[in-house]
Order: structure tokens, then C-alpha cells, then sequence
């Protein structure tokens, strides 16, 4: 019965989570439709110039699934002084048109757009580099410390550091305990008087 | 520094001119010897008393590897009495013809030399009416002293009897301390359970021994020869067993019935029957004493047969038992000797005490496995009683065994045995007669056996031989040539030694330690205990400890070359810190210290406590540093995959934030351009 409720509650919880995301979508779908009746030059420009950005985000396979935000922030880039010019001079159907099938606005947006792939393809190479010589700084800074610790304090602290000591102190007899322990400590001659 | 007092006769004298002084007074001339008054173990020197440079005095230098009997210097150094031989002096000294230490004792010179210069020599024997007066008389007043010293001579013998003026008319026993008891007599001068003892294992004795040597040696000189010289010593012996000591030596010389009487009385085989100074006393006043009844050992109808030979006597087989001790395993449990007894000699009660022994082993070997040895031994002391002790190839007087252990170590595994199996007990219980001595003989052997079970430094046979032998030098090949008879004398010695021996050897070794526990009046057991761990820097610490201990107690102030001996091998202990900072510290301020020549400084330098939690701690703390970064170093080394992983998303999210800030910026800008 529990395990029949559980799972219930469980269908309950994706019913709700489903829901959710369809409100979502929807909410979407209604600003964008909203988008397209206001602003439906800009709609034009963002659905010809922002096409590697739509491509990116379709054939992305990498862990992040960051390409499409990296290629659409050159496109964007690219992008940005054809819409502020329609945005600031006449925001019409036509004049989207003309600035947006311009082969040198093409040019521009579709190359950054490239650019923005090649960076996203180029930037995990450097990085890894740069966290490979911090990760081997690091470690010459261990070893280095580790030297000290062996130079200061004798090759038997990697034994102890390293668990060997306890075998070997249960194989050999004990080096001669702290003052504290009395029963091995081996007794002083008597203090002056 | 509390400083022990210490006898100066202990501490090696002086040297002057290649001479040694004793107490700066009596210089012995090495370049002087006097071989007509040598001892079989100790050789005459000239003597010259710095104070009275007429004194006719003589030295005997003992022969260093044989401990003799400082207890008897003692007690005899000053006496005067007439019969024997003033002790005047005795000390350790550096003798150079030995290039070691050993005791010399001064003497009076006897004038008119030895009575005989050796068994083998004939001389004009003594008429037996004179011998009263010239022999008797003198020899009682000797004795008479050494009982008021409590003193046992066991060295009578006509070339131990010595005239002390040039008119040969005084005479005077001669020396009895330069040897262990009764080493040089003879088996003639010796009773049979005494002569039939290894003469190093003789042991101390009682003044019945004396009285019989006392017989023995009146009988010699009145002989003017040895009255049983065609015999070894071994033949004499059975000899004795056979036909009795009287037999043997007086046999049918011609003798007064008054001279008979008195050998009759000094020669008797039984301890008990044997006359004591009273009655000897008492013959020298002209008492007739009623004459002890010659009691001859009874002989067996049918002989028993051991190995291929036939013996009548109790005595007799047990010897030849002890003599051939595997053949007598073989018979020990078969009862074959019980039945001898109760037959063919008609001695019950020894038959039953061998019954009860070997009922005793039976019962015993379910449980705690007594083995033949032991029955075997306890048949030999039913069958001869007031004989030694014989176990497997020891045959020792129960006071002798220290001096046989000490001179003969290679006894020490069947020593062990002889004391955990409890021989001295049933020794004491066999005897005929009880003496107080017996009790303290066996408590003596039951305080050793602890010794004997643990092996260890500080007890073993080491520990046995010290404690078996109160005034027994340390035998330590360390200081063995400084002859140290003191605790206080230790460390002068190891200083000494540090000049010759390879100092890279401790200087505490299991002598050192067992002489150190038997005679040092502190407990050092965990100074032992640490020096007997295997860990070299425990031990190390334990011998430091250990020296510094004496050096405080019973000085001296300083000990140059052993503190530099100490300082050359203290790298053990240097190396108990962790700490190489630490280590080097102390390496740089023990040479301060060894200049100071201060044990004790050493040690406290060494095991300081603070710098001991110090380095504790440190190396604590140090431990988990390491284990810290080996974690973060294998960590780095075994994450290149991961890294990659890592790399590879952070490097897409960069460069996602790089493009959408260029994207949002160039957007903004442009705008904002336009507008303003």
C-alpha cells in the first residue's frame, strides 16, 4: 500500500514538475508571439542573422551545451550595429529586409558567429593549460615541502606519514618513550641535591 | 657528587721506580722474585717497608685469572699469633710482569724457608715423640687463631708449613688466601669427599677439613716423605674409600699409641668422628682420649658391576657413577642399585632414600617431566652423602660452585640446570648431620635461580658468579686487567680502558651489568631492562643512564676518556630525536660536555625532557603535514583525466561568458551611442 502511495505521490510530483514546464513554454511562446506582432522587423533580424547561433544550439554535443551561448554572443556581437540602426532609424519590415540580406552585414554577423566557434573550440585547450602548469606548480611546491619535512625530520616520517611505521614499530622494539610514559622511559640519574 | 668511601687497597697502589707500592708503603721488587717461597698459584717477591726498610717481609702475587680469598685477607690482615704466618698487608697493584692488576699479600718472611720445598722431596722425617712440641704444638696455636678469625686454612701442607727463623725451630702455616680454598692440596691432605671435588670446586669447607690436613701433613713429616707416594691421586683416593684414610697414610708405621690416637682422631673418614681443637687441645695437655672407633666403610658381599668394573663401597660407585655419567642414565630407574644395596650390602636405608628418589622422578615425569639426571644425581648423594655434588660433568662442593662457574664457563648450561632442578636442596637434606651453613647454602641457591631463569643482562650465570662470590673481581674483558673488586672502581676502570680497547664496543657488557646489580646499592633495574632493548637508541640511552648513575653515586668527578668513549658512541641516543636541527645541536654540545668529563651532564643534555616533548610534538605535527600534502601531491598526479574534464567545461564556460559579455557589451554600447 505505502510503496502504491509512494509511487502515486511520485506520478503526482512529475504531473506537477510537467506542468510547470508547460506553463513555462507557454508563457515563452506568449511573449514571443508578443515579440513577433510588436517588434517583428527585429524578429526578422534575429531569425536570418542569428540562423549559426539556432544551427549551434541544434548540433551541440559538448558537456556544457555552452556553444550556442558562446557563437550567439559573437552573433550577437555581429549583430548589434544592424539592430541598433533599425532600432533607431525606421523599425520596419522593409528596412530589416535591406539591412539584413546585406551581404556585408551577412559577412559580419556570419563571421563573428564563426569567430565565436572558434573560441568556444580554442578557450578549453588554454585553460587546460593554464590549470595544468598551476596543478604542477603545486606540486613542486608539495614536493618541496615534503623535502623539508624529510630533511628536517628523517625518511622514517614516510614510513609513519604513510602507515609503514605502525607495522614496522609492531615488528621492532619501541624507541624510548616521551618523559610522560614511565614505565619506558629510561630513569635519570638522581637530581643534584 | 656523592662520593662513596673506597678501600685504597682496591684501588691499584702506585708505582715507583717500575716497583708497585702497596698503600705507599710496601714496594715490591718485580726484579726479586723468591722462587724457594712460591705457592703453586702465587709467586714470592722481595718486599722492602718504606717505614722500617729492616723488615723481613715477602710478597705472594696471585695469579690474576684465579679469584682468591679476600674475605680470609681480611680477616687475617694484622694477625700475630705463634703458628702462623703474619699477614701483615694485601691490596691490588699494578704488577708490570703481568702488565695488569692483581692482589698481592704481604707476609712476614719466614727466615728458615718452607718445611719441604715439594711433595716429592725427602727429608729427614720427624721423630713422632718430638713431633708434640716442634709440630703439633705450634700448628694447634695457628689454628687456634684462624678459628678466633673464623678463618678455614684448607691450604695444610708440609710445603705450607714454613720456619719462621733461620734455626728452623719456629714452625708456622704458611699462606691459605692466595687461592680458592684448598686448590693446591693434594688429594693426600684432603678428606675423601674433598680430594675426590675438582680442587676448584672445593669450596670453603669447615675446620674439620683442616684437622684432617693437619693429620695428613703430621704423618708426612713424621714419614719424612709421602707416606703414599706410589699412588696417583685418583688411586689414592679409592684407596682411602677402600681401606680408610688411616689405613692409607699411617698403615704400620711404628708410632706411639699416643701419636696413633691423635692421627686416629684427625684421620677419620666420618666428618663427625673427626677430632675438633678441643680435643686436639686437650691431647696437647696429655689427656688420654678414648679412641675414636675406626669406622670402615662397609664393603658389599656380592660387588656391584658398572661399567665393566666391580665396586664394593657406596662411595666407590658413586664416583665411578659421576665419572661415567651416561652409563649410569641407563641404569638409573631400573631399581638394580636398590637392590645391591639391600642385598649385598645390607643398607637399607640408603636403599630406600634411592626408592624414594626414583618414586619421586616416576611421579614426577606425568607431570612436571624430572628427568634421569636428576635421579641420578640424588642417587649419588644417597650413596655418598658428605660427597660433592655431581650433576652430569659437574661434581662441585655446593660452596664451590661459584669458583667453578667462574673459571669455568663452559659449565654454565649444566650450572643452570643444577640450580633450577634443585640439586643444592636435595643435597642439604642427604646430609647425615644438619648445619646452619646448609640453610643459607640453599637459600642462597634458591635467591640464584632467578638469576639462572633469566638470561638477560644483569642475570645469567654472570649475575650467578657475583652473587655466588661476594669479593669476586668484575671479569669483564673490558677492565678484567684492572682487577675491580669496587663498584667505585668501575668507572675508573672503563676510564682507563677507554685509552686500549675499540671504542665503538659499549662499555657496559653482561659482567658490567651483573657485577653492577650485585653490588651497586641502587636499583637499576630499568637502566638494564632499557640496555637490554633491542632498539640500539634505547639501549644506548640505558648505558648512559646507567654510568651516569654510578658517576653520581660513587664518583669520581671526572671521567675524561670515558665521557669521550660515551660521547663517540652516543649517536644512538643523538638520534632518538627526530628533530636533524635537534640532532646537530646536541652533536655541536657534547663535546662540551665530554670536556667536562661529566656522565651525568651527558645525559641530561641527551635526555632532555622539554626538548624531548619539543621534538615529539614536532615530529607529530610534521607526520600529518606529510601525510597532507602526499595526499594533495598524489592527488595532482593521478587527476590528469579529471583535470581534462575539468579544463574542458571551464574552458566552454569561459568562453560562453567571454562571448556574451562581447555580445551584451557591443549591443549596449552601440545603443547607447545612438542615444546619447
Amino acid at each position: 500500500m505505502a510503496r502504491n502511495a509512494k509511487k502515486i505521490s511520485r506520478g503526482g510530483a512529475k504531473k506537477k514538475k510537467q506542468g510547470g514546464n508547460l506553463m513555462l513554454t507557454m508563457l515563452w511562446w506568449l511573449v514571443a508571439m508578443m515579440i513577433a506582432i510588436i517588434a517583428h522587423p527585429t524578429l526578422v533580424m534575429f531569425m536570418v542573422g542569428g540562423l549559426p547561433t539556432i544551427v549551434a544550439r541544434i548540433i551541440d554535443r559538448s558537456e556544457s551545451r555552452m556553444r550556442f551561448v558562446c557563437v550567439g554572443g559573437l552573433n550577437m556581437a555581429g549583430l548589434s550595429p544592424y539592430l541598433v540602426e533599425l532600432w533607431f532609424s525606421q523599425h520596419t519590415l522593409s528596412m530589416a529586409t535591406k539591412l539584413i540580406l546585406d551581404p556585408f552585414t551577412l559577412v559580419v554577423v556570419y563571421g563573428l558567429s564563426a569567430l565565436g566557434w572558434v573560441v568556444y573550440n580554442m578557450t578549453p585547450p588554454l585553460v587546460g593549460a593554464v590549470l595544468e602548469m598551476a596543478s604542477q606548480r603545486r606540486l613542486t611546491t608539495l614536493r618541496e615541502k615534503q623535502r623539508a619535512l624529510v630533511t628536517e625530520w628523517g625518511p622514517e616520517i614516510t614510513d609513519d606519514a604513510s602507515g609503514a611505521g605502525e607495522a614496522t614499530a609492531k615488528a621492532v622494539p619501541a624507541r624510548p618513550a616521551p618523559p610522560g610514559a614511565k614505565t619506558k622511559a629510561v630513569p635519570a640519574p638522581p637530581a643534584p641535591s | 657528587m656523592a662520593k662513596a668511601p673506597t678501600d685504597d687497597r682496591l684501588t691499584g697502589g702506585t708505582i715507583s721506580n717500575g716497583k708497585p707500592v702497596l698503600r705507599d708503603r710496601f714496594m715490591i721488587d718485580p726484579a726479586s722474585p723468591i722462587p724457594e717461597l712460591d705457592l703453586p698459584n702465587a709467586a714470592a717477591y722481595a718486599v722492602t717497608d718504606r717505614r722500617d726498610a729492616a723488615r723481613q717481609l715477602y710478597a705472594l702475587v696471585c695469579k690474576p685469572e684465579l679469584t682468591p680469598r679476600i674475605e680470609e685477607m681480611r680477616k687475617l690482615r694484622g694477625s700475630s699469633a705463634p703458628g702462623l704466618l703474619s699477614l701483615i698487608e694485601w691490596g691490588v697493584v699494578e704488577w708490570p710482569p703481568f702488565d695488569r692488576r692483581t692482589i698481592a699479600v704481604i707476609y712476614q718472611r719466614p727466615m728458615g724457608g718452607k718445611f719441604m720445598r715439594g711433595l716429592s722431596e725427602t727429608r729427614t722425617p720427624i721423630d713422632p715423640m718430638d713431633a708434640k712440641e716442634k709440630i703439633v704444638a705450634p700448628l694447634y696455636s695457628g689454628l687456634r687463631e684462624l678459628a678466633a678469625r673464623n678463618v678455614v686454612h684448607r691450604a695444610i701442607r708440609p710445603d705450607n708449613v714454613y720456619y719462621l727463623d733461620e734455626g728452623r725451630t719456629q714452625v708456622v702455616l704458611g699462606d691459605c688466601t692466595t687461592a680458592p680454598p684448598a686448590f693446591d692440596q693434594h688429594a693426600l691432605f684432603e678428606p675423601v669427599s674433598s680430594g675426590a671435588t675438582p680442587p676448584i670446586a672445593r669450596g670453603r669447607g669447615d675446620f674439620r677439613n683442616d684437622m684432617y690436613s693437619l693429620g695428613a701433613t703430621l704423618m708426612f713429616m713424621i714419614a719424612g716423605r709421602n707416606p703414599a707416594s706410589t699412588l696417583d691421586e685418583n688411586a689414592l683416593i679409592d684407596q682411602k674409600i677402600a681401606d680408610s684414610s688411616f689405613k692409607v697414610l699411617v698403615g704400620e708405621t711404628s708410632l706411639g699409641d699416643t701419636m696413633l690416637e691423635l692421627l686416629r682422631g684427625l684421620l677419620s673418614d666420618e666428618a663427625k668422628d673427626r677430632w675438633n681443637l678441643e680435643k686436639l687441645d686437650l691431647w696437647l695437655s696429655g689427656r688420654r682420649l678414648t679412641p675414636g672407633q675406626m669406622t670402615r666403610a662397609r664393603r658389599a658381599k656380592q660387588p656391584f658391576e658398572f661399567a665393566g668394573k666391580k665396586y664394593s663401597q657406596k662411595r666407590s660407585l658413586a664416583r665411578a657413577i659421576s665419572q661415567n655419567w651416561a652409563a649410569g642414565l641407563k641404569i638409573a630407574r631400573e631399581g638394580v642399585i636398590e637392590v645391591w644395596l639391600r642385598h649385598a650390602l645390607e643398607d637399607k636405608d640408603t636403599s630406600e632414600r634411592i626408592g624414594a628418589a626414583v618414586r619421586d622422578a616416576t611421579a614426577d615425569e606425568a607431570s612436571s617431566g624430572q628427568d634421569d639426571d636428576t635421579l641420578l644425581a640424588r642417587i649419588c648423594m644417597a650413596l655418598d652423602p658428605y660427597g660433592p655434588i655431581r650433576f652430569r660433568n659437574i661434581t662441585a662442593m655446593p660452596e664451590g660452585l661459584g669458583w667453578l662457574i667462574e673459571n669455568d664457563q663452559s659449565a654454565g648450561q649444566n650450572f643452570a640446570d643444577l640450580i633450577r632442578k634443585d640439586m643444592v636442596r636435595y643435597w642439604a637434606e642427604s646430609q647425615p648431620e644438619y648445619l646452619p651453613e646448609h640453610t643459607i647454602l640453599v637459600e642462597t641457591a634458591k635467591n640464584i635461580e632467578k638469576f639462572v631463569r633469566q638470561p638477560g643482562m644483569g642475570s645469567g650465570i654472570e649475575r650467578c658468579i657475583y652473587e655466588l662470590m661476594p669479593v669476586a673481581p668484575c671479569r669483564s674483558p673490558l677492565i678484567e686487567r684492572d682487577y675491580v673488586l669496587d663498584i667505585a672502581e668501575i668507572l675508573p676502570a672503563l676510564d682507563r680502558a677507554s685509552k686500549r680497547v675499540d671504542k665503538s664496543v659499549m662499555p657496559v657488557d653482561r659482567h658490567i651489568a651483573a657485577f653492577v646489580k650485585s653490588r651497586f646499592d641502587q636499583n637499576v633495574d630499568k637502566q638494564i631492562e632499557a640496555l637490554m632493548d633491542g632498539n640500539k637508541e634505547r639501549a644506548t640511552l640505558g648505558m648512559l643512564s646507567l654510568l651516569a648513575m654510578l658517576q653520581w653515586r660513587l664518583g669520581p668527578e671526572t671521567v675524561f676518556g670515558l665521557a669521550s668513549w660515551i660521547g663517540g658512541i652516543a649517536q644512538p641516543a643523538i638520534n632518538s630525536y627526530h628533530s636533524r636541527t635537534q640532532r646537530k645541536n646536541l652533536e655541536r654540545e657534547i663535546p662540551k660536555m665530554v670536556r667536562r668529563g661529566s656522565l651525568p651532564d651527558i645525559y641530561n643534555l641527551i635526555e632532555n625532557s622539554e626538548n624531548r616533548q619539543t621534538d615529539d610534538r614536532g615530529y607529530e605535527n610534521a607526520i600529518e603535514e606529510f601525510r597532507q600534502a602526499q595526499a594533495e601531491a598524489t592527488e595532482i598526479e593521478t587527476g590528469e583525466d579529471r583535470r581534462k574534464i575539468e579544463a574542458r567545461l571551464y574552458g566552454q564556460q569561459t568562453a560562453a561568458i567571454i562571448s556574451l559579455l562581447i555580445g551584451m557589451t557591443a549591443l549596449v554600447m552601440l545603443s547607447a551611442g545612438r542615444m546619447f
